[in-house]
């Protein structure tokens, strides 16, 4: 079996930060903030804490050691993660694994990062030797360059249409002028998406995330004791994650695929049957692979698939309903907690003004940490309603 | 190429290979599979040893986007260029820009040295472009 899944393993409490463009708070500033307004979700003190799960690309000098003594975290338990678009979903598991272990009680997951323009612009031409040493010095253009060429591959192998992939910009964009904290709250045409400016062509700028300062928390905690709480809870039920994931099938494949079987079968919940999918939309593309590789679809029928399937907040199937990246703006690490923490609000019932119907199951993927030429990490977990 | 594989940078040993109009890939010493980008370990066996050898320069071009924006420093000027992804006939696939404005997806593609801001670089062209 691929996947791993937990019988007595709860969220208990959730912040995120509002994406800002820029900021002149340090990341461990952003961090403190959420991790308090986490906990005070939960109606947990720090005190309590005895496990964290820390990913951020910006936090040096400091380190997650650091970052646990800045804000008066005693542990048992410390799991840096490896920062980027999957880190919400590893830390987690870790976490999942570590309560459900006895290994930690209260685990606090969290990411953060101050990722202004000169830090973005400085940590894409570094971001790893393979982008340095062979990408940067041809004038790559960052991810962008590399999601471009991904997606004029899927254009070309599978006839998919940026009006096809429009649509996950446009609904989404729609559910963030229902999301408070959206970073973009006017939504957008299908005819502005086709029209906006080139980026990287076959993307264009309705295609890609803006980049800003944020940090995201939860609170992971075993059934007993989220229980225990005043809030409504939501359970962690199983999930899975894979590195570096080397297809028979091809570079449009990028992990999914070697879990995504099993971990319906684990949870006894198909594709079809979640009430809302929280997906990494680091651009559209993203979000057609990822129905095609989990399983919503045929592989290269994702382009057909968006176009025939209504994924509004009150439709056949939900997709990032507070409006994803696209919508809330992308905050480095941080951001692979949005799917993660709008699916804990819709299970709780707190996703005001998109709220979906009778939320049992919600499942959450991401992806990250792009590398010559595909990302490397991807991951998935399936959450449902607590008590 | 004969020579012992080099103790040096793997960027200037493989931009070096422009002197001689050559192209250069990393090739497993023990199973012979070719890496780009080069590795540690080879990803069909394990092993550690590579050397640097003569590659065909020659692939199918995968896709093509076009940059207008974003491309960074040093390359603001240059636009609109074209990236390109090839898969080399030697099986791996290589990033890298469009030296024609005559490529498409599937088209049969030769790597040829073009100056990419100032410097050569193995850049696509059609096969049968002279």
């Amino acid at each position: 079996m691929s996947v791993r899944t937990f019988e007595n393993v709860a969220i208990c409490g959730y912040a995120e930060l509002p994406v800002v463009k820029d900021t002149a708070r340090p990341t461990r500033s952003l961090l403190g903030q959420a991790v308090a307004e986490a906990l005070e979700d939960a109606g947990l003190p720090s005190a309590e804490v005895d496990g964290f799960a820390l990913g951020s690309f910006t936090l040096p000098p400091d380190r997650p050691v650091n970052a646990a003594a800045t804000l008066g975290l005693d542990l048992r338990w410390l799991a840096p993660q490896e920062p980027g678009g999957a880190s919400g979903i590893a830390a987690l598991l870790a976490a999942a694994r570590a309560v459900e272990a006895g290994d930690a009680e209260v685990v606090v997951c969290a990411a953060a990062d101050a990722m202004t323009t000169s830090a973005l612009q400085e940590m894409v031409l570094q971001f790893n030797t393979e982008t340095r040493d062979w990408l940067a010095p041809i004038g790559f253009a960052g991810p962008n360059g590399i999601f471009a060429l991904l997606q004029a591959r899927h254009m070309y192998e599978y006839s998919t249409t940026r009006a096809q992939l429009g649509r996950v910009s446009v609904v989404q964009r729609e559910h963030g002028s229902f999301n408070p904290s959206a970073m973009f709250r006017e939504p957008v045409t299908m005819e502005e998406y086709l029209n906006s400016r080139k980026i990287v062509e076959p993307l264009h700028l309705l295609d890609c995330v803006h980049s800003g300062c944020g940090a995201s928390a939860l609170v992971v905690t075993t059934g007993e004791r989220a229980r225990s709480l005043d809030r409504p809870s939501v359970a962690v039920l199983g999930g899975a994650e894979r590195v570096n994931h080397r297809s028979d099938g091809g570079t449009l494949r990028f992990g999914w695929e070697a879990f995504a079987d099993d971990l319906y079968e684990a949870v006894e919940t198909g594709p079809r049957e979640f009430a809302a999918v929280e997906f990494y939309d680091d651009y559209p593309i993203m979000v057609c692979c990822q129905f095609e590789e989990l399983g919503f679809c045929e592989i290269g029928a994702g382009g057909r698939f968006l176009e025939e399937t209504n994924l509004r907040f009150d439709g056949e199937l939900p997709l990032n309903t507070g409006g994803g990246m696209l919508a809330c703006g992308q905050a480095g690490a941080a951001a692979g907690y949005i799917p993660l923490i709008e699916a804990a609000r819709q299970l709780r019932g707190e996703a005001k003004g998109r709220q979906i119907r009778e939320p049992h199951r919600v499942l959450v993927s991401g992806l990250g940490m792009v590398g010559y030429n595909r990302p490397l990490t991807t991951g998935a977990v399936v959450l449902g309603a607590g008590r | 190429m004969n020579e012992p594989n080099p103790d040096m940078d793997a960027r200037a040993y493989f931009l070096r290979a422009s002197e001689t109009d050559n192209f250069v890939l990393p090739r497993c010493e023990r199973c012979g599979h070719w890496a780009w980008p080069p590795r540690e370990l080879c990803d069909r066996c394990g092993a550690s040893g590579w050397r640097w050898e003569s590659a065909s320069a020659r692939g199918t071009l995968l896709s093509l986007a076009t940059v207008w924006r974003g491309a960074g420093e040093g390359f603001q000027e240059e636009v609109p260029y074209d990236l390109v992804l090839v898969k080399l006939d030697e099986g791996p696939e290589f990033i890298t820009h469009a030296a024609s404005d005559q490529l498409t997806s599937g088209k049969a593609v030769r790597l040829v040295w073009r100056p990419v801001a100032g410097r050569p670089w193995p850049c696509a062209v059609p096969e049968e472009e002279p």
